[in-house]
């Protein structure tokens, strides 16, 4: 076991160092570099040295406790908590695959008889590279249609072809279909009730005329739109009839109703719900971002904050706690006083106020959860100091004592292995806390810039627009079911870890 | 008997949170009219003392200076001095026979009526505000808030008015007005029925009194102190009817430009250092149509405007059938998704304010009350210039001080999209700072496109010439060009915002946004804090302003590096040529002069590339309740900024029963979506 994890550490620092010097972005790994070049380079060489200290001085498997190996069969015997354990685990498997599955750039493009790899080099291709228009980044989903109708080549995309965020799809519309005088959209009994325009032939993107119907006919305000945009005709209709119009001059009348147009379409202007044909499986949010990529990729992040945040509190906690418990004294009563103070500090609000000093533009995760740790690392530190209270007056610490061992050791090899239930117990609580704090933050405006996908700007966006139920459904679903998840774990942990079999609540 | 107990205390101390104000009773007894009557000479002695003393120092600012062009402005600075110096008194009180006989006086009959004769009295109109007013003072600390537009600037009248279809003056406090042939001075005739709300008449002491109370220093005044003293140059009384108002230079649309509303004496009698305090809640007498009366303030809940019954002007011919609602109660909501609730439950009669928002006007408008007829919508082609909003560059701030990249962020920011996308077409983008200003036309300039191929060539000319993995660009310096947009919070602008940074990526310059909410953006911006900001200044007809963001003197301190705080020149924007067009265009007196100064400003500015114009609408929206009617034929007048600013509308009592007997028994009446286009004029947007 611990060679297995020193051999993955190892592999994940040289792949993260191999994909930054070759200029590749290897899903997850590429992540370590894509905080800051320091963080990059600080992250994996350490993978490395503790994967090759691991290697050298921690012995080829970990030799459990019998006690241990029993909590494990326990554990493994829940099947809630274990199923959900085990789906947890491949949610974040898939969460590591990244812009493998989704992504606005092509997985591969075969074009003119070359191949490339968009999504995974670190490179940006231009438009022009692949003969279209431009310096801007090529859109994928768009030469995915010319090579296809050009036959110069394929593209494959991801399963979400859509970045989480600052993606926007161009406005989709529907085409209306005319029966017996009267507009319908496709497949529907109703006469059309709603706006609808139509746009010049030659140039698709620009608008005609933009009309009101009701019941299928034109009725109400229509405008009519020169070339260069500008307004040349503001019309009105009563059931079908025009009644009156008035011409601004920009365009010639003659001109105007000689222009070739397309057949009445009806634009979905964002929130788009869900439309297979654009690939918005799960709708898109009022901005027109994906829902699905955004939940996506607010789990990703989710992801990473968990790691660190566990890293940081359960770190800092366990060596404070512990020491405060083993050591008391001034030690003891310092820590407590500064515990308190911090404990007083209503941590929400801090956050916030300090968020507004750095700005959110300036934000970034790693800030967000330096600050947020700052507050949270007492968290763990009372029931531990308590835990160590009790257990260094136990026999086997006296023991250990006596013959000689130095506080270090009796801490690490005596102490810690007592206290492990108590932590582990603890962590799948503070997983559903750093996701709450995350998203009630976005959700209030506090957290991190557009850049990243968050779960609490898709529940503002939902709750702004209740009609677009899409949003809110989707969102509130995968919320509840990461949480659930967590909860379940927790529950078995605790159950697996409670020395008794058997509990009896009064 | 417990409950009205514990209801009033509730009141005194909300009272007492909302800015220490005490019931007037409260404060000692204080009489400021000595004080006043002293004031007229002191001011007049301080008056000609600083223009001796600008006499005397002018002349050594001229030698030294060695700018021709800043030479000029002192030159013609001092020259007005001699000027004013020739008749140096601010506070004249003359007599009757003072008045020049051959001034050809005007009265403006012959101008078209405003109001619609169906019009009928009475009614309640409920509307709301989003936060309880600070105050009902019209002057000092917090007075210049949104509500003071409701119960002051839009109801109160002033010694003429312009005529909201024709652009001509027309009376109001004055039945007739003269101006003198220099252009400087205009000498007024007050309508002898005009009377306060109170009973007592107006006088010409009743401006007096306006003068004195914006002079003063005892309320927060900052700008009212400037405006009069560098404005006015004098006002006289020659009866208790007849005054005059001179200005300190020549203005086209002189009468307008010294237009000022009456002041009770008897009401400000107390007015006095603690006139801030005493005064917080106090309700005016008005010389308008509406007053508020003490019980209908209801502390954090609402305020009620009162029609005034005998209202002297209820016949006047620009007046009559106009200002039909009896009470108008501005109800406090505080949220906006409420706001739209509560006018689909009918407990608001007309939502103005958020129907130019597509997604309210399209969509959380498809309801069955506006398909059964009970509400109605309307759109209407108003001329008011739109607001001056888009993006200010900060050019104190490296590296915006570059014009190729400021041109480069012209062609990168992709408002175009935004309208289409964003807005649904429903804006037009906005071309330059004088667009929309009916008497001087539109200047031929069109806001450049969003094009990557020109904003990738003109970052290049400005060094960036490289591309970043993410695709932004870097300089040889290695500085990456991203930049940081500083914007109002708020749902539409930060989706506009979002869209400008997605667009802006594929010419490889990155926006990073930093929303703050209104009071701390808006100090922000103004203490130049900021790279870019994203600010809209609201703009008034009928000649645009370029001084107040534009001139040199606003940009930067005495040491020509800090940018100077408290101003609206957001861009630190300083160039000889434009305070040389920003003072014309103050200056002018003639309409063809102003266009030359905007014209001549908007040119630079588009040359310059400080500042990024966003979008403009020529029309506004509003939904109402049936029974809330308007002038049939043509709905509003044309200048216009809100449907409700112009109160021509009144409530149809008996069309109100029977829409609610209507809705009882399920009879609906056909939808109703009204366009009144007659001000589209032809031959261009506007």
């Amino acid at each position: 076991m611990n060679r297995k994890l020193s051999i993955t550490a190892i592999t994940l620092g040289a792949l993260a160092i191999l994909g930054e010097l070759c200029g590749l972005l290897i899903p997850t790994v590429s992540w370590f570099f894509s905080i800051g070049p320091w963080f990059g380079w600080i992250s994996s060489l350490l993978l490395i040295v503790l994967g090759i200290l691991g290697l050298l001085f921690l012995p080829r498997e970990i030799r459990w406790t019998p006690v241990t190996l029993q909590r494990f069969r326990r554990f493994r015997s829940i099947g809630r908590g274990w199923w959900s354990f085990r789906i947890l685990l491949a949610l974040v498997a898939v969460a590591m695959l990244d812009q493998a599955i989704v992504g606005k750039r092509a997985l591969m493009v075969r074009c003119d008889g070359k191949t490339y790899f968009p999504a995974f080099v670190q490179k940006r291709y231009q438009a022009k590279d692949f003969g279209l228009e431009g310096e801007q980044e090529a859109s994928y989903r768009e030469l995915k249609q010319v090579l296809s109708t050009q036959k110069r080549g394929f593209v494959l995309m991801p399963l979400v072809p859509w970045d989480p965020v600052l993606d926007t799809d161009t406005l989709q519309s529907i085409t209306l279909e005319q029966r017996d005088g009267k507009w319908f959209k496709p497949g529907d009994k109703e006469p059309f009730s709603g706006r609808a325009r139509t746009s010049y032939a030659d140039a698709p993107t620009l608008k005609h005329t933009d009309t009101r119907f009701r019941k299928g006919v034109p009725d109400g305000e229509s405008l009519g739109y020169a070339k260069n945009g500008g307004l040349a005709l503001s019309a009105f209709y009563k059931a079908g009839v025009k009644e009156r119009e008035k011409w601004t001059g920009e365009m010639p009348q003659t001109e105007f109703e000689a222009a070739a147009v397309s057949p009445y379409e009806m634009t979905i202007y964002p929130p788009i719900p869900p439309l297979w044909k654009a690939s918005h499986y799960l709708g898109t949010d009022s901005k027109g971002w994906d829902v699905l990529a955004q939940i996506y990729g607010g789990w990703q992040v989710n992801l990473k904050a968990i790691v660190l945040y566990l890293a940081f509190t359960y770190g800092v906690g366990l060596i404070v706690g512990s020491l405060m418990g083993f050591l008391g004294g001034v030690f003891d009563i310092t820590f407590q006083r500064i515990i308190e103070i911090i404990e007083e500090l209503p941590f929400l609000y801090i956050v916030m106020i300090v968020v507004s000093i750095i700005t959110v533009a300036e934000m970034n995760l790693v800030i967000l959860l330096g600050v947020i740790c700052l507050f949270s690392w007492t968290s763990l530190t009372y029931s531990l100091r308590a835990l160590a209270y009790k257990e260094k007056e136990r026999d086997y610490i006296a023991a250990a004592r006596l013959q000689g061992a130095s506080t270090w050791r009796i801490l690490t090899r005596y102490l810690l292995p007592n206290m492990l239930a108590t932590v582990v117990t603890n962590v799948p609580f503070s997983v559903a806390g750093i996701i709450s704090s995350l998203t009630a933050l976005a959700f209030l405006g506090f957290g991190l810039p557009e850049t990243y996908p968050q779960w609490g700007w898709l529940f503002d966006d939902g709750i702004n627009h209740l009609s677009a139920l899409w949003i809110s459904i989707s969102m509130f679903a995968a919320m509840v079911f990461i949480l659930l998840l967590v909860t379940f774990v927790g529950e078995a942990l605790r159950e697996a870890f409670d020395p008794k079999k058997f509990t009896t609540y009064q | 008997m417990k409950f009205s107990v514990s209801s009033s205390l509730l009141v005194v101390c909300t009272a007492a949170l909302l800015g220490g104000a005490l019931p007037a009773a409260d404060f000692p007894p204080y009489d400021g009219t000595t004080e006043r009557d002293a004031f007229w000479s002191y001011y007049n002695k301080k008056v000609l003392e600083g223009l001796q003393s600008q006499e005397k120092e002018l002349p050594a600012l001229i030698a030294k200076e060695t700018d021709a062009a800043a030479k000029a402005e002192i030159e013609t600075q001092l020259a007005m001095t001699r000027e004013r110096l020739k008749k140096p008194e601010y506070f004249t009180f003359a007599k009757p026979e003072d008045v020049p006989a051959d001034l050809k006086w005007e009265n403006g009959m012959d101008e078209p009526e405003i109001g619609d004769p169906n019009a009928k009295k009475g009614g309640t109109m409920r509307q709301y505000i989003l936060s309880f007013p600070p105050t009902l003072r019209i002057l000092g600390e917090n007075s210049n808030s949104s509500f003071r537009g409701y119960h002051y600037d839009d109801v109160e009248m002033s010694l003429i008015n312009l005529h909201p279809e024709t652009g001509r003056v027309i009376p109001c406090v004055a039945k007739e007005w003269a101006v003198s042939p220099d252009s400087r001075t205009v000498y007024f005739r007050i309508d002898p029925d005009a009377t306060f709300s109170d009973g007592t008449p107006i006088e010409a002491d009743d401006f007096f009194l306006q003068f004195y109370m914006q002079l003063s220093e005892y309320p927060k005044n900052p700008f009212g102190n400037q405006w009069y003293s560098e404005n006015y140059s004098n006002i006289t009384r020659y009866d208790a009817r007849t005054l005059s108002i001179s200005l300190t230079e020549a203005k086209p649309l002189a009468p307008y430009y010294v237009s000022t509303s009456p002041l009770s004496r008897r009401f400000y009698s107390e007015f006095g250092p603690d006139f801030e305090q005493r005064y917080q809640w106090r309700c005016r007498p008005s010389a308008g149509p509406y007053v508020i009366h003490e019980e209908d303030i209801k502390f954090g809940r609402s305020v009620t405007l009162s029609r005034v019954k005998n209202w002297w002007a209820k016949d006047k011919k620009f007046y009559r059938n106009r200002f039909n609602v009896d009470y108008i109660v501005y109800r406090v909501v505080r949220l906006q998704e409420k706001v739209m609730e509560l006018f689909r439950q009918g407990e608001l009669d007309v939502e103005q304010l958020m129907m130019g928002i597509p997604e309210y006007w399209y969509e959380k408008l498809e309801i069955p009350e506006v398909h059964n007829g009970y509400i109605h919508k309307a759109k209407y082609y108003n001329i008011w210039p739109g607001s001056h909003g888009g993006l200010w560059l900060n050019l104190a701030s490296p590296p915006l001080d570059n014009k190729e990249l400021r041109l480069g962020l012209c062609y990168a920011t992709n408002y175009q999209k935004v309208i289409d996308f964003d807005l649904r077409g429903d804006f037009q983008r906005l071309n330059s700072f004088s667009q929309g200003f009916p008497l001087i036309g539109d200047p031929p300039l069109k806001a450049r496109p969003f094009d990557v191929q020109l904003a990738r060539e003109h970052f290049a000319k400005a060094g960036y010439t490289k591309r970043g993995n993410d695709g932004v660009l870097i300089n040889d310096k290695g500085e990456r060009l991203s930049l940081t947009i500083l914007h109002r919070k708020s749902e539409i602008l930060q989706k506009v915002m979002q869209r400008l940074k997605e667009e802006a990526l594929k010419c490889g310059l990155e926006y990073k946004l930093e929303g703050m909410d209104s009071t701390a953006y808006f100090q922000k911006a103004t203490q130049k804090k900021h790279q870019i900001a994203s600010v809209a200044f609201s703009v008034t007809p009928p000649i645009p302003d370029h001084y107040q963001a534009w001139h040199s003197k606003d940009a930067f301190m005495e040491d020509g590096k800090t940018p100077k705080p408290n101003t609206n020149n957001l861009t630190s924007f300083a160039d000889p040529r434009m305070d040389k067009f920003c003072e014309d265009e103050r200056h002018a007196t003639t309409i063809e002069e102003i266009r030359k100064a905007s014209w001549g400003a908007d040119q630079i500015i588009y040359d310059e590339a400080p500042w990024i114009p966003a979008y403009e609408q020529n029309y506004y929206r509003v939904a109402y309740w049936r029974w809330v009617k308007w002038p049939e034929r043509t709905f509003n007048v044309a200048i216009s900024e809100l449907p409700m600013s112009s109160h021509v509308h009144w409530i149809d009592e008996d069309v109100k029963r029977e829409t609610e007997d209507a809705m009882r028994s399920g009879k609906t009446f056909p939808e109703t979506d009204l366009v009144f286009d007659q001000n589209l004029k032809s031959g261009g947007t506007k």
